[in-house]
């Protein structure tokens, strides 16, 4: 999934040096944040992400319920149920996104020669 | 240093060719059902019980089946009569739309109604990858625990159907159908379950049937 967001982000900046990325990760999309942070560093070397920062928001699990209308946040991100009335008639409405937000670049004047590219940003 | 705001949905490529898929299965006339579940619930003794019934019932039926390694499960389902091919993934813990759609090219034998795609063993990865299917089973084991749903809820949150195999263990595990129909009611209510055995042949021809209403009726044979 680490090689997926790189690709990601390399087709949506080609070319450009990426320092930091930023991801919304919903409880319900199956994919661990922690994961995807060690896995990080491994997924972008050689890249032009090399050294780059991942930052995960993490996107709570919400539903609407069919009953009463309200759409309110699972807050264990397990059990369903409405949190307004508790009915169990609930439509899953947000928690499965799994989403590149934004990239921060170095502007291109900053380039520096591939020499003297570091790992001092990486994410430790 | 400058922010670029991007909002791009990381399986994006996935859900395209997974779409793209299901609308060229459709066209074909075809309807795909991806089997998930954790290595060891028995998915290919049932998939392998399903496709001896397809094929006896005259129904044209074909099952792909993704491995890290070997073609043995291939081997076993071509017992039954059915075209089988093999997607071994070399280590990838799940499948993706474009490596079905690459085992599908150029094999996929015309008339097809119905095809079965037994997903590598595991419950996190599957879940978040969308294969072009119509119908999405996920099985559980009464060998494992009635409280696998809410291990594991992604997988069940986005399961069509329920499976649950190996029913005739349920004594011998002290496997409690309440409490893991409570559990899977907490992560997917309204959730529908068939229970099976591949061994005593129970519940399979409810859920063949349940698979076989996937197909329009102009097409069964």
């Amino acid at each position: 999934m680490a090689h997926a967001v790189v690709r990601a982000v390399v087709e949506a900046v080609p070319g450009r040096r990426v320092t930091a990325v930023t991801l919304q990760v919903g409880v319900a999309s199956g994919v661990v944040a922690q994961a995807l942070v060690f896995a990080w560093d491994v997924a972008v070397a050689g890249t032009g992400l090399e050294g780059s920062r991942l930052d995960v928001v993490r996107v709570p699990l919400r539903v609407t319920c069919r009953d009463c209308g309200a759409t309110t946040e699972i807050e264990d991100g397990v059990h369903v149920r409405c949190g307004n009335c508790t009915g169990r008639g609930v439509d899953v409405v947000g928690g499965r996104e799994l989403e590149l937000v934004s990239v921060e670049v170095e502007d291109d004047a900053n380039e520096l020669p591939s020499g003297e590219r570091g790992r001092t940003r990486a994410n430790r | 240093m400058s922010v670029v705001e991007l909002r791009t949905a990381i399986l994006a490529k996935n859900d395209d060719l997974a779409a793209a898929l299901r609308a060229d299965l459709a066209a074909a006339g075809t309807v795909a059902v991806n089997l998930l579940s954790s290595p060891g619930s028995g998915k290919t003794a049932l998939l392998e019980l399903l496709l001896t019934r397809c094929v006896e019932a005259g129904v044209p039926v074909a099952a792909l089946t993704g491995d890290l390694a070997t073609e043995n499960d291939a081997k076993r389902l071509a017992r039954s009569g059915a075209p089988v091919r093999q997607v071994v993934t070399d280590g990838l813990c799940h499948l993706e739309a474009d490596l079905v759609r690459d085992h599908l090219t150029g094999w996929l034998p015309e008339g097809t109604r119905l095809l079965f795609v037994e997903n590598v063993g595991n419950l996190v990865c599957p879940a978040c990858y969308d294969l072009g299917e119509s119908l999405r089973i996920v099985l559980t084991s009464v060998t494992e625990g009635e409280d696998k749903p809410e291990k594991y809820p992604t997988a069940y949150r986005w399961a069509d159907l329920v499976v649950l195999t190996k029913v005739d263990l349920a004594q011998a595990c002290h496997f409690d159908e309440q409490t893991f129909h409570a559990a899977l009611a907490g992560v997917r209510p309204g959730a529908e379950v068939i229970g099976t055995s591949a061994r005593t042949g129970q519940g399979v021809d409810p859920l063949l049937h349940r698979v076989l209403r996937l197909i329009p009726d102009r097409i069964i044979p």
